[in-house]
């Protein structure tokens, strides 16, 4: 019995412990719910708030037009209306941006650029054409910030472009944070927090109770779970015990805000909870302990009493709930939003009203009911259910279902609009938590009414009204008629009624007046022409007034302007138009169904995927077309969902196409409404999102390509973190990671490098570029240098970044090729330098002494020496200097012409002398112990350091250049250096003595010249005075021969007889015929010897008067002579007339044996050559002899038969060779010879 | 032998041969008789300046007609010819020049330095004989000189 009283206390005092705790944590829950509620239905009214100013075509236009062009437009009416906005919800702030994100306006003349998270936000919500909320954060003045974001956009519809957008801020210190701090209930430690992960941590967003300045600041570590915000943002809900970031132990309760980032963790002091447990504790104690008693008192009484202790229990318990009732109560009365606990009331099945259980404060501020409580729904506002029947269906729908419904409404029977959050506690019951919205929703209404005032005022006020004659002319106009078309009563009476009538209306308007004689009445839709030329559309009822004699006198129209209307139904027929363009256009699939899921309407793009046609899909459902049973069965659910939960849903599924290939399919359903807010099915938006899964898998390939990169590529790659000392000034850095470059490089593992301490790493206590890396980590400018490392002898480039503060990543590269090639590069310059000084300045040497000192200097001022020489060597074998340096000679401390001597034939030893010997350079760097050094003459300056070049012609060493005392070692560059210019200087020696040997043999050239020349003009001379004296002195002897012949035939010639005249005679002939040798033969010479005086020859004119004159010669022969037109020719005149004489002459002798003699004188140019021609058709000759011809003295007929001394011709080749033509003949013996000389043609 | 004063036609003629041919066909038209033959051209110059350092320059002679060769010995014609034309008492002595030499040079030279004539002595004798008798027929009897040298004889030339 004890053992059982003592297991049941012991069972008690643990329920007990239960129960206490489930009712301090329903409060909880409660409260958390609350809170809950109030942040969502904050962050919904924000929204609400972008939305309504989204839509503002007044604000959107004006916006445009002064971003597109800020002189246009004023920003004082965009800022008043922003103003407003502010005035209404107490934003901190509220900007303009563009569709770039700068901000234009704002009401704080703030102009500093907004941070990447709003920029990201401000264009997602450009992107999505609706408003967002951004996350928490910290502005200016560490004010916590949280921005609304109102995207602009041109025009609703499809051709909508991005304007800018609105930034409202909220600073969360006047508008959140209150929502969270205040807490329902007197409490100690109770307090809200709003918490958010951030990285590996979690960070709290608001003020907290027990420690201050801790927004954004504070943050605890996700590994410490048993604080309620990690348990939070890892994903916990409901109700945990834990320590809090004081480390107290506390009892809370998580909730995940939808559509956020955030989460809300209400916690209150264990101590404090369970504080009302403890006393109840203590006296379950002293129960046990009493029924321990009791048990030995007797069981008749034990029964008794323990019944009565029993009760006094329940009485216990029954305080502690009233504790806990009190705790509600308070809750409930000190929330900003108001709170309903209700039951519903059936009739049957059917929910007839609700019966008031539990309000809280709130609820009779904000809906002005008062005592409610008890009383049904009915009672408190008669006409309820009359006037607002879809509460009652939605509040019965939550009661029934459980599911949560969230909505606004405006309430006929109370004129107020709410907005509402009900969910169900329990089985028939439902709690609303609302807040009244009419102020805004008044606002919005009441600019809808006034515009619908507006609209009715203006239709009524078109009304006109006329009295026609049967003809349609008016009789009387109202004024209305003239204030809406424009014209004046004049105007109407003077010109035709006709005239103000559409044409294309007239059939209809003369069908209307026939039928309206006949005594109907019609009404029909025409137009009126305005004054100002444009046209309303008008409809018009007439009715025709009869006369006295019952027929149709009058008619009476009644005209409304219908011309908005019109323009409506043209609107919404374009409008149509544009929908069914967008939707037939759409790639994505796009369909309507009923509130059976029975498709209504399918686009293209949803027939191309299902594969059916209109006619097939329309009117049925997924059901009955999906032949996949799964997929339409899932589709159908979420239908179902969507239409009853009123609630947009997004799903992605994979569905199989009739091909059989498979595609990612996002769909996203929203309930369709009625006007009057019912649901009557849904619209659906279908996007194959296989493209959108294909980019995931390529970004993990790319990232996955860059993980291999990393790996293979061939710059050195690490990672490193700063060490810092106490004073946190960077000591040394750590290895975090590097690829397998770094190893490949340094030849240090990956798993010893990593973590790894480059003091450790890299040489007792040395810390490569510790400044530079540090400057990089630390201020994240990135920063690339190049560097040699000895240990390595590589030269590196190394780039350095901040991946993040206190971090440095190094890209190495190794450059050590790429220097050696400039190196190279830089030397292979300095001896083309060389080279290029020595042979360009060479040119300008006369001497080889010249040449010497001007290589020297090059050389010199190349390697940096103090003095040098040139040495050759010389016939003897032994060397001779040709240059020694200025430095050289100012050192040389000895007379300068014993020197001179001194460096004529010297022999060929000491160290240079190998030089010449192996034809090798020799370097001497420390010339006193050099193996074959013999010292230098008394005053020779002191030698420190000796480089040698050899001269090589070929493969022979002819000489050497000798440099020494560079200031530092000669080495291989500076031998090649020297090496080029010596060659450049064997070059240039050649050069110069070759042009030298050119010059001597110039000279020589001219003497010789000018030795013939003068020869020549002594033969000339000579030749010149023996054809004077041949002409002068052979002649006399003749003349006397020839006149003692004479004398003796005239005085003497009887003393003769025949025979001894005819001798005579015969010496007389003789002397005369040389004579003519002589002559001729002087004529000859002179020919050839006397200068040519080139004028213009006529040619047909001479050759016509040298005929003529040839013809005096030969009297009384007969020729018929043709002289065709010749070109005129440049040349001696006495001369080219010889010519003609000698051959025309010719001519006429040789035909004299035809009895009808025939000379044709022809010319032509051709092919740059004058060519004349003399044709005779006389005895002619033998071509084999035609070389003979211009011989001198070279005959082809005898002197008895043709006379001449064979002169002629030699004399006609001379003068035509000397003019620089040609003369040739052409002839068949007995058949005429031509004769062709040529002339060169006329230079212009 | 015939007074100075009469010569009439002074022949300067180195060759014999020609000489003797020249005179004979003059002698043909009895032109010989107021004829002297010098044989190089000093005789000739002293011949009609008078003897050589006479510095008055003074013509001493005035033949009608001075029949020239150019190839003489000591002084050659064409100085002769110079010096005659080259004195204004002298330079109006008809000068006729016959010589073997056709050679351009020496017929422009001729002309420049103011010869009346050049003749080339044929090689035919007969050609040769006439040229000179009608030459010495031109010069003599049918040419006119001015008549204040024409046949006054100089004072200084008298026995």
């Amino acid at each position: 019995m004890l053992l059982a009283t003592l297991g049941a206390g012991a069972w008690f005092y643990h329920s007990q412990r239960q129960f206490s705790r489930q009712d301090a944590g329903f409060a909880f829950e409660s409260i958390a719910r609350l809170k809950l509620e109030s942040i969502v239905l904050w962050r919904e009214n924000q929204l609400g708030e972008a939305e309504e100013l989204m839509s503002g075509r007044f604000l959107t236009d004006g916006v445009a037009r002064w971003l597109s062009d800020p002189r246009a437009e004023s920003s004082g009416r965009i800022l008043s209306r922003l103003r407003r906005a502010q005035d209404r919800y107490h934003y901190a702030d509220v900007l303009l941006v563009d569709t770039e994100g700068r901000v234009r306006l704002s009401l704080n003349q703030r102009t500093e650029p907004l941070p990447p998270e709003t920029l990201l936000a401000v264009s997602a919500a450009l992107r999505e054409h609706k408003p967002a909320l951004t996350d928490l954060r910290l502005g200016n003045d560490s004010v916590p910030i949280l921005e609304v974001i109102v995207p602009l956009f041109t025009d609703s519809g499809s051709s909508s472009k991005p304007i800018g957008a609105i930034v409202l801020q909220n600073d969360a210190r006047e508008s959140l944070y209150p929502l969270i701090q205040t807490w329902p209930v007197p409490s100690r430690s109770a307090e809200a927090l709003l918490v958010r992960r951030d990285g590996d941590a979690v960070l709290f967003l608001n003020e907290l109770r027990h420690r201050q300045d801790t927004p954004f600041k504070l943050r605890i570590p996700l590994t410490r779970t048993d604080v309620p915000a990690v348990m939070a943002v890892l994903g916990k809900e409901g109700l945990f015990e834990g320590k809090d970031y004081r480390g107290v132990e506390v009892l809370s309760v998580l909730k995940p805000i939808p559509d956020s980032p955030w989460f809300l963790v209400a916690k209150a002091d264990s101590a404090e909870v369970f504080a009302g447990w403890r006393f109840r504790s203590f006296l379950i104690l002293a129960l046990i302990l009493g029924c321990i008693i009791a048990v030995t008192a007797g069981i008749g009484i034990v029964w008794q009493r323990n019944l009565k202790a029993h009760y006094r229990t329940l009485l216990q318990v029954e305080t502690g709930r009233r504790d806990i009732e009190k705790l509600y109560r308070s809750l409930f009365d000190n929330m900003l939003n108001g709170f309903a606990y209700c039951r519903m009331i059936y009739d049957g099945d059917r929910p007839r009203d609700f019966i008031y259980l539990v309000v809280n404060n709130a609820f009779g501020a904000l809906t002005g009911l008062k005592d409610v409580v008890g009383r049904n729904a009915s009672e408190v506002v008669p006409g309820v259910w009359e006037r607002d029947p879809e509460l009652l269906e939605t509040f019965d729908r939550v009661a029934r279902t459980g599911a949560p419904e969230k909505f606004e409404t405006y309430l006929e029977s109370m004129k107020m609009w709410f907005s509402v959050s009900v969910y169900r506690p329990q089985e028939g019951h439902f709690v609303t938590v609302f807040d009244v919205i009419t102020r805004r929703k008044q606002a919005e209404q009441a600019l809808r009414e006034s515009e619908e005032r507006y609209r009715l005022l203006a239709d009524n006020a078109e009304d006109f009204v006329s009295l026609n004659d049967t003809h349609g002319n008016p009789l009387y106009v109202s004024p209305s008629f003239y204030r809406v078309t424009g014209w004046t009563p004049d105007e109407v009476q003077r010109t035709s009624w006709r005239a103000r009538l559409h044409p294309e209306d007239m059939p209809i308007i003369e069908h209307a007046r026939d039928v309206n004689l006949a005594g109907q009445i019609t009404t029909i839709e025409h137009r009126f022409r305005c004054r100002d030329g444009s046209w309303i559309w008008v409809e018009s009822r007439c009715k025709p007034i009869f006369g006295s004699n019952g027929k149709v006198e009058h008619l009476l129209f009644w005209s409304r302007d219908i011309t908005a209307r019109k323009r409506a139904e043209l609107a919404l027929r374009e409008n149509e138009a544009l929908v069914r363009s967008i939707t037939d256009h759409s790639e994505d699939t796009i369909f309507v169904k009923d509130r059976d899921s029975r498709f209504l309407f399918v686009n293209p793009a949803g027939l191309r995927q299902t594969g059916l046609t209109l006619e097939q899909m329309l009117g049925h459902s997924d059901m009955e077309l999906n032949p996949n049973a799964a997929e339409a069965a899932a589709s159908m659910a979420a239908d179902l969902r969507v239409m009853s939960s009123r609630l947009t849903e997004t799903t992605e599924e994979e569905i199989v196409l009739p091909g059989g290939e498979r595609r990612m399919l996002l769909t996203e359903k929203t309930p369709r409404l009625d006007p009057d807010g019912n649901v009557i099915g849904l619209v659906g938006i279908s996007r194959d999102s296989t493209k959108r899964k294909r980019m995931e898998e390529a970004l993990r390939d790319s990232e996955e390509r860059f993980r291999t990169l990393y790996a293979s590529m061939t710059e050195i790659v690490a990672l490193h973190e700063i060490v810092t000392d106490a004073e946190g000034r960077a000591v040394d850095y750590r290895i975090l990671d590097c690829n397998p470059a770094f190893t490949k490089a340094t030849g240090i593992s990956r798993d010893r490098a990593v973590g790894a301490l480059a003091s450790e790493l890299y040489g007792a206590g040395k810390v490569p570029f510790l400044e530079t890396y540090a400057r990089v980590a630390a201020t994240g400018e990135p920063a690339s240098f190049e560097t040699f490392f000895d240990l390595l002898s590589k030269h590196f480039d190394i780039s350095v970044f901040s991946p993040k503060r206190g971090q440095f990543a190094t890209v190495t590269e190794d450059i050590t090729k790429r220097k050696q090639a400039e190196g190279r590069l830089a030397k292979q310059q300095a001896l083309l330098e060389g080279m290029n000084r020595v042979l360009r300045e060479a040119i300008l040497c006369e001497t080889e002494k010249e040449l010497a000192d001007k290589c020297l200097t090059v050389a010199q001022e190349l390697t940096g020496s103090q003095f040098g020489f040139v040495h050759e060597v010389n016939a003897a074998g032994t060397v001779d200097s040709l240059a020694l340096t200025d430095p050289g000679w100012t050192a040389c401390r000895m007379p300068q012409t014993e020197a001179a001597m001194l460096l004529k034939g010297m022999p060929i030893r000491g160290i240079w002398a190998n030089t010449i010997k192996l034809g090798e350079a020799v370097i001497a760097n420390d010339p006193a112990s050099h193996p074959d050094r013999v010292g230098v003459p008394a005053g020779h300056p002191p030698l420190l350091r000796f480089m040698g070049v050899p001269l090589k012609m070929g493969e022979k060493a002819i000489g050497l250049i000798g440099l020494a005392n560079k200031a530092s070692d000669y080495d291989r560059e500076d031998q090649q250096v020297v090496e080029s210019v010596a060659s450049a200087f064997v070059e240039a020696l050649q050069r110069l003595r070759a042009r030298q040997q050119m010059r001597a043999l110039n000279a020589f050239l001219d003497r010789r010249v000018q030795q013939r020349t003068k020869l020549l003009e002594t033969t000339n001379k000579e030749l010149e005075s023996f054809s004077y004296s041949v002409s002068h002195d052979l002649r006399a002897p003749l003349r006397a021969i020839s006149g003692f012949a004479g004398i003796l035939t005239e005085d003497h010639a009887q003393r003769l007889d025949d025979e001894g005249r005819r001798l005579l005679g015969t010496i007389t002939g003789e002397a005369k015929r040389m004579g003519q040798l002589i002559d001729d033969l002087l004529h000859f010479s002179r020919a050839g010897r006397q200068p040519l005086q080139a004028t213009e020859v006529d040619m047909s004119a001479l050759a016509r008067t040298v005929f003529d004159e040839c013809m005096v010669q030969a009297p009384g022969r007969q020729l018929r002579f043709k002289l065709q037109p010749l070109p005129g020719a440049q040349g001696d005149t006495a001369m080219i007339r010889q010519v003609w004489a000698n051959i025309i002459s010719n001519a006429v002798k040789y035909t004299r044996p035809k009895p009808a003699a025939e000379i044709e004188i022809t010319g032509h140019a051709k092919g740059g050559e004058l060519v004349y021609c003399v044709k005779d058709n006389g005895v002619g000759f033998d071509m084999q002899y035609a070389q003979k011809l211009f011989g001198v003295f070279q005959r082809l007929h005898a002197e008895s038969e043709f006379e001449g001394t064979g002169v002629g011709l030699a004399l006609v080749q001379r003068i035509i060779h000397r003019h620089g033509g040609r003369v040739w003949a052409e002839s068949r013996l007995n058949e005429g010879a031509t004769f062709f000389f040529t002339l060169p043609a006329k230079k212009e | 032998m015939h007074g100075m004063n009469e010569v009439e036609i002074l022949l300067v003629e180195d060759n014999p041969r020609d000489a003797e041919l020249a005179m004979r066909a003059l002698q043909k038209r009895n032109l010989t008789n107021k004829l002297v033959w010098v044989k190089d051209g000093a005789a000739a110059l002293e011949f009609i300046f008078g003897p050589r350092g006479n510095a008055d320059s003074k013509v001493r002679r005035r033949p009608k007609v001075v029949l020239l060769d150019l190839k003489l010995p000591k002084v050659d014609g064409m100085e002769v010819l110079r010096q005659i034309k080259a004195n204004d008492k002298a330079k109006s002595i008809p000068v006729v020049i016959l010589t073997s030499s056709r050679e351009e040079p020496d017929i422009v030279q001729s002309y420049e330095l103011g010869v009346n004539s050049y003749i080339v002595k044929p090689v035919s004798f007969d050609n040769f004989s006439e040229a000179v008798s009608r030459l010495g027929l031109y010069w003599v009897l049918i040419n006119q000189p001015p008549e204040h040298f024409g046949g006054a004889p100089s004072s200084g030339s008298k026995p």
